[in-house]
């Protein structure tokens, strides 16, 4: 994280609810928030700045969680920022394609927001230390 | 090779039989030739006696089964009479599957002659590719529509949480937002069992495994209810005895395993309860139990409780799809419970998949 200003959080996710309501807690915590849509608006976004940690939903409009996915990580500039996937952890073959490129995930039906900011706040913490 | 005698009457003891079964006779002689047929078989063909009689019968079997068929006098064994599984293809070139019984028939002085008798499955082959057909799309359709669920429920839990925080609320609307908040995640639990339900037929996830520490997973599972079981002010402990607590095993069903039973710990505990979860490493595999003090369960329902929708909590196929998945890891799962005395559900893991699982009834207690 870079020091003196808050951390930044890029939120993709194309449900505009969760969006509000994800963006409503972080912000609470101190985070700043950017916000996409979709992967195409991410990929923008992406182009002129780099987030502290991102939340990725997997199954989006346009352009695909798994498709942001590769071009970060075909992105020397954005490789290392650590990306939490918002979908349920998905069966062996995928699960285990995208395993270890990804911080984790988190399933957003099973989880509250508590525990959303929870999450940001840890693999913040994690980043900070390495 | 055992032969089995010609029967009295040079095979003419049954005729009437023959001529009017409605299963398929075949007569065929050492070199594959049919000498004979019967009525049924000539209607399930599409030929004539004459067009058949003294031809090979491997002209009349599908071509994939020709080898098998032909070599069928080699893989006769002692006691002979074999069954296979053959496909003819009629005159209108109609695929008909056959379950077929040889018979070798040797007469004093003569060469083997074999007997065929086989009855026409093809309906019923048929009717159960339909049954599955309907099967998968059901599965599908469960899957599809439990998926769909997610995302409104998800904005409806979500809705709520941020409604619960909001300052200057009243004790009601507390109260209100609390019940449609337990409301909502009942919905979230029952869409998430069907959505494991319709997943669980099919073959072609295959497990992937590695290497993993089931005490490492237990607290991964555990910082996902942290929240939950907080809010039921449970005491919950991670006890580990014995060898080491790693298996080679699939994480994914493994922590989905663990997650429907400490849910179902952490839910029908009364608020104050005490879950213990415990793990022994054994020689060949690893038992990973969780006790709680809830109000247990009835005689009655014990032995049917990992039944398809006999476990009467929430879409009753939770417990269903742990049994499943165990299994399918070839470990096996049980259950001690009585009222009022809790209830330990448990499940061995072998420490790796090709261990052979101890059957469930054993470990019954």
């Amino acid at each position: 994280m870079k020091l003196g200003r808050p951390a930044q959080v890029l939120l993709v996710e194309d449900s505009p609810f969760l969006r509000y309501a994800a963006r409503a807690v972080l912000q609470r915590r101190g985070y700043d928030v950017l916000e996409a849509a979709d992967g195409q608006e991410a990929l923008d976004l992406l182009a002129r700045t780099r987030p502290d940690v991102i939340l990725l939903d997997l199954v989006m409009p346009r352009v695909s969680g798994e498709e942001v996915l590769r071009a970060l990580k075909n992105n020397p500039e954005l490789a290392r920022v650590p990306v939490v996937m918002l979908s349920p952890e998905p069966d062996s073959e995928t699960g285990t394609a995208l395993a270890g490129q990804v911080e984790g995930w988190f399933d957003k039906a099973r989880m509250s927001l508590v525990h959303l900011a929870d999450r940001v706040e840890a693999v913040l913490n994690d980043r900070r230390v390495a | 090779m055992t032969r089995i005698p010609a029967p009295p009457g040079d095979g003419q003891r049954f005729p009437v039989l023959f001529e009017h079964t409605s299963d398929i006779a075949l007569v065929v002689d050492a070199d594959g030739a049919v000498r004979d047929l019967n009525p049924a078989a000539e209607r399930l063909l599409g030929f004539k006696r004459n067009d058949v009689v003294g031809h090979s019968l491997l002209e009349f079997i599908a071509p994939e089964h020709r080898a098998d068929v032909a070599a069928i006098p080699q893989r006769m064994g002692p006691g002979a009479e074999l069954e296979t599984e053959v496909e003819l293809v009629s005159r209108s070139g109609d695929r008909i599957v056959l379950d077929a019984r040889t018979v070798p028939v040797t007469r004093p002085g003569r060469a083997t002659e074999y007997h065929w008798i086989a009855r026409d499955r093809t309906r019923r082959k048929l009717a159960e590719e339909r049954v599955r057909a309907a099967q998968d799309v059901s599965n599908d359709f469960v899957a599809a529509v439990s998926h769909q669920l997610r995302a409104p429920l998800t904005v409806i839990k979500w809705s709520l949480e941020l409604a619960a925080n909001t300052p200057g609320i009243g004790p009601e609307v507390k109260e209100l937002i609390a019940g449609s908040q337990s409301a909502a995640e009942e919905l979230i639990r029952v869409s998430t069992d069907l959505l494991n339900y319709a997943r669980i037929d099919e073959g072609d996830t295959p497990f992937t495994y590695e290497q993993v520490d089931l005490g490492a997973l237990t607290w991964k599972v555990l910082r996902d209810l942290r929240w939950f079981a907080s809010a039921q002010r449970h005491q919950i402990t991670v006890g580990t005895a014995g060898q080491d607590a790693s298996a080679l095993s699939d994480p994914i069903p493994l922590s989905q395993v663990m997650q429907t039973l400490l849910g179902n710990a952490i839910r029908y505990t009364p608020p104050g309860g005490q879950i213990n979860v415990g793990i022994m490493g054994e020689r060949d595999s690893v038992v990973w139990s969780i006790s709680d003090t809830g109000p247990g369960i009835p005689a009655g329902l014990l032995e049917r409780v990992f039944d398809q929708f006999a476990d009467v909590t929430g879409s009753g196929v939770g417990l269903y799809i742990v049994r499943r998945l165990v299994e399918r890891l070839g470990g096996s799962a049980w259950v001690e419970s009585a009222p009022g005395e809790g209830s330990t559900f448990a499940v061995r893991i072998p420490r790796s998949p090709s261990q052979v699982a101890p059957s469930t009834d054993a470990e019954a207690a």
